[in-house]
């Protein structure tokens, strides 16, 4: 019988490792697809230590399968089983249950030594009866794990971006979390404090307060992570840009050191810019001299408020850093970098046409970063916002301001994508005479800035596309026929203008259709851009114009449902613009 | 070594059996092995098969080679019991009745077409074949040792026959379905049926050897697991029982009795002494199963109906059985 146990000992050990390392490889797979999962999901959604809770889970998955196999290890009996089952004579079994007194009876013998003559040719046949692959496709699994390895490596080793920002995460609900309990300890403090009741008590309510906005904090920077994610990865494209662009600099310095020639062409190009530059003056000069003198004023003020807007701004954006930086949005590196960027721009000598255009994209940047960081601090989006649209402000008034350009184009480019809430301002269709030249190029963005192109100079025939301001300081003569085309803007023009004619749109496009208007409106984002069905039509006189837009009207308010309050403001509107 | 020498001794005894039978019927090993293993287990068998396949020239030529007393009753419709037992005569001489023995009283009887005969004459042979007794006047006569029937039927020619009732079934150990033979065997049994010179078989072993046999047959070690086994075999016969097929469910009124499973573990025994085994082996207990349970099933109108054969379902239950054990 000790024989026949040992065989089957050896047997069993044989079985138990081969099933040993199939429970391996397909713990490994089958862990590695949860695995993949969870980093896959990581890539999109941030999870806060989401590769070692993948290897966690791997691991598990691989040690749980060898634990289920251990726990099925075979054993002798199941061995002599398995013996039985394969050799067919069910000897082994027999002779193991055999009692005792029966073992020593003949038959019981003859039993034992076929028990013990079958078990040793089985283990004799160990490796072709259990193969290392024996119960499992070794070869699809093989495969399946050699791929699931390489799917698991591409992904532990590719970089996450959203790592960083689940590890910003949890520093800012770490942050919070040590806030709350200084605020706590404080309240503490205050509560214990000998101070006259009505103090402390202001004391505890502003206290009480700083913990509700920081509990509400806390739940909006869960909400906003993909904001804050977005204004991080804006911020590493803007970082990008610089750096090339630097570079092109570098390089483009490099291969002009180098070649002679080029530094000639250099020295030649500066001394063309210095003859520009002076005859450019000198332009200026004669412009000037033919302004009069409430122009001039105009001028001067709008050159210290030009001024004045880039201090502020450098101001603004001071603190706009210092406020990234103390929240902890941005890194110190990103922080310093932009800094630097900011205070480049606004030391360097750039010319206004550089700085406006500098300036628009900056502020478009500032802006778009407030927006993505306006669920993290208001204050700190509302000082971005404000630093933002200030500087455009300047800038156009800047844009106004310097209407010197020789640029006598008639035809105006210019285009008014924002939405204005200012009344029609068409007054610089008017007459008038002065030197009309303005040209401001500003591509205004802000509400109702819309910037003006080009008012009409001279020639009677001022096309002024721009509503408003542009045509500040121009105002040409001219019958005044500029169609407006910008909803209008915030300036009105310096010579008073009459309705003549207008020009009204010939067909009218679009897709929307009138739906009820169920209340008032609430927030929202102002869109621009795109194209406008509206194409040229034909001019016609006001009343008559009028009368049809009138008409139109009550159509549409007659179709639509509209509340009785709402039509009662769409007819004092048109009694309000009924022609006289 | 008593026992291995004698075990050697039975295999060769059973297979020198199996030769001399094999002088005289062509073919049928299967048939032959089979009734010869019933024998050793001390039972009964029914032979069914169409009438010309030697099945009485079977029975004979194991007698003969057993050397053993032969006896055969044609079973008809006017057959009387004690025309089976025996009556009993008044003797005029001595003025005296006594039992005049019937052609029961013999070691081998062969009960030709066996269903041909009544009720009441077939279970004349209940006790006989049960108990080894026959009862005649208030008296109880022993059969002689060893005691075997060999009954045969006729399974296409129904008209005019008695179906033997469940309980008479179940007396009979085993149920051996003869094949027709074929081409090759056919031929055979011409040559050596109508020629000159008749073949004959010798005899090999006595009653007191095949009882000897019988003993040892005995003997055979069945492990729990074996046993375990047959008696799942047995239990999913029937068509109540959890475990059994759903063809079993569908087309059995009703399984299969103890008496199987003691055939069942007894022809198992006799296989594996057959083949020089000390134990009984899964292979035996399948082997076994068709002859010991195809006659123990009762098939429900529908597998009639539709052709359904006991073996089949047999053979669907050792499937599953099969699939149980593999399983490691």
């Amino acid at each position: 019988m000790t024989a026949i146990y040992n065989h089957l000992k050896f047997i069993a050990r044989r079985w138990n490792r081969t099933s040993l390392l199939s429970a391996f490889i397909k713990g490994v797979v089958c862990g590695a697809l949860p695995a993949a999962f969870l980093l896959i999901v990581a890539r999109f959604v941030p999870i806060l230590y989401s590769k070692w809770i993948a290897a966690a889970i791997w691991l598990l998955c691989i040690v749980m399968f060898l634990i289920i196999r251990l726990r099925n290890r075979m054993t002798a009996s199941s061995a002599a089983k398995l013996v039985d089952v394969e050799l067919g004579d069910d000897a082994v079994r027999t002779a193991l249950t055999l009692p005792e007194e029966q073992q020593l009876s003949m038959m019981g013998k003859h039993v034992v030594e076929h028990a013990a003559i079958a078990a040793e040719r089985y283990r004799a046949e160990l490796k072709q009866r259990i193969p290392w692959q024996r119960g499992w496709n070794a070869r699809l699994w093989m495969s399946l794990m050699g791929l699931t390895i390489v799917i698991i490596g591409s992904l532990f080793i590719m970089p996450n971006e959203k790592d960083a920002v689940a590890k910003q995460m949890k520093e800012q609900e770490s942050l919070i979390a040590e806030l709350e309990e200084e605020l706590q300890h404080t309240k503490d403090a205050v509560e214990q404090a000998e101070l006259e009741e009505q103090d402390k008590e202001q004391l505890l309510a502003s206290l009480d307060e700083l913990l509700e906005q920081l509990d509400n904090k806390e739940r909006l920077s869960l909400s906003h992570a993909e904001q804050l994610e977005e204004a991080l990865k804006e911020l590493k494209q803007l970082e990008q840009e610089k750096d090339q662009a630097v570079q092109r600099l570098e390089q483009l310095n490099d291969a002009m050191e180098r070649e002679q020639s080029l530094q000639q062409l250099q020295q030649s190009l500066e001394a063309a810019k210095d003859m520009a530059k002076e005859s450019q003056q000198q332009a200026v000069r004669e412009a000037l001299k033919q302004l009069t003198s409430e122009q001039a004023d105009a001028l001067a003020q709008l050159a210290r408020e030009l001024e004045t807007a880039q201090a502020e701004l450098a101001n603004e954006l001071g603190k706009a850093a210092e406020q990234l930086e103390s929240d902890g949005a941005l890194t110190d590196e990103d922080a310093e970098q932009l800094a630097r960027q900011l205070s480049d721009l606004l030391s360097s000598n750039l010319s206004s046409s550089e700085l406006s255009e500098a300036g628009n994209s900056l502020a478009q940047q500032l802006s778009d970063l407030s927006e993505a960081l306006a669920g993290v601090d208001t204050n700190l989006s509302d000082q971005l916002a404000r630093a933002a649209d200030e500087y455009k402000a300047n800038e156009q008034e800047a844009s106004q301001g310097s209407g010197t350009d020789a640029n006598n184009d008639t035809t105006s480019n210019g285009s008014s994508d924002g939405e204005g809430d200012g009344a029609d301002q068409e007054p610089d269709q008017g007459a008038g005479q002065g030197a009309g030249q303005g040209a401001g190029q500003g591509a205004g963005q802000g509400a109702g800035q819309g910037a003006g192109q080009g008012a009409g100079q001279g020639a009677g025939q001022g096309a002024g596309q721009g509503a408003g301001q542009g045509a500040g300081q121009g105002a040409g003569q001219g019958a005044g026929q500029g169609g407006g085309q910008g909803a209008g803007g915030t300036g009105a023009g310096s010579t008073p203008g009459q309705h003549a004619t207008v020009t009204t749109p010939r067909i009218y496009e679009g897709e929307s259709e009138p739906t009820v208007d169920g209340g008032p409106s609430a927030g929202g984002q102002i869109s621009s851009g795109g194209i406008s069905p509206t194409v040229t039509g034909q001019q016609g006189n006001y009343s008559e114009v009028y009368r049809e837009y009138e008409s139109a009207a009550k159509d549409a308010l007659q179709r639509s449902n509209l509340p009785a309050h709402m039509q009662n403001k769409v007819q004092q509107y048109f009694d309000s613009i009924q022609p006289d | 070594m008593e026992h291995t020498l004698q075990m050697e001794d039975a295999k060769h005894m059973i297979a020198e059996l199996k030769q001399e039978v094999a002088k005289v019927i062509v073919g049928q090993e299967q048939v032959v092995e089979q009734l010869l293993w019933c024998m050793i287990a001390g039972g009964h068998a029914l032979l069914e098969g169409i009438p010309g396949l030697g099945k009485t020239m079977l029975v004979r030529t194991v007698s003969d080679a057993m050397e053993l007393e032969f006896s055969r009753i044609q079973f008809t419709p006017d057959l009387m019991p004690a025309d089976i037992t025996g009556t009993m005569l008044l003797d005029l001489s001595s003025h005296t009745q006594r039992f005049s023995k019937g052609p029961i009283f013999g070691n081998i009887v062969l009960a030709d077409e066996i269903n041909r005969a009544t009720p009441k004459t077939q279970s004349a042979l209940l006790e006989a074949m049960q108990e080894g007794t026959v009862t005649a006047g208030g008296e109880s006569y022993t059969l002689p040792r060893p005691f075997f029937v060999l009954a045969t039927q006729n399974p296409i020619e129904q008209e005019g026959t008695y179906p033997l009732p469940e309980a008479q079934l179940d007396r009979f150990l085993i149920k051996i379905g003869i094949q027709f033979p074929t081409r090759d065997e056919l031929k055979e049994i011409v040559k050596r049926t109508t020629g000159v010179k008749h073949e004959s078989a010798r005899p090999v072993i006595d009653g007191k050897k095949l009882e000897a046999l019988q003993q040892l047959a005995k003997q055979v070690l069945c492990s729990e697991d074996m046993l375990e086994l047959a008696v799942s075999f047995v239990m999913r016969t029937h068509p109540h029982e959890q475990d059994a097929p759903e063809q079993i469910k569908q087309y059995v009124r009703y399984g299969a009795g103890p008496r199987a499973l003691q055939a069942l573990i007894a022809i198992s025994r006799v296989r594996a002494l057959t083949l020089g085994r000390a134990h009984v082996s899964w292979g035996d207990i399948t082997y076994a199963a068709k002859p010991v349970l195809r006659h123990r099933l009762g098939l429900s109108y529908e597998a009639l109906a539709q052709g359904i054969a006991a073996d089949t379902l047999i053979e669907q239950i050792e499937r599953t059985l099969e699939q149980q054990r593999a399983k490691v």
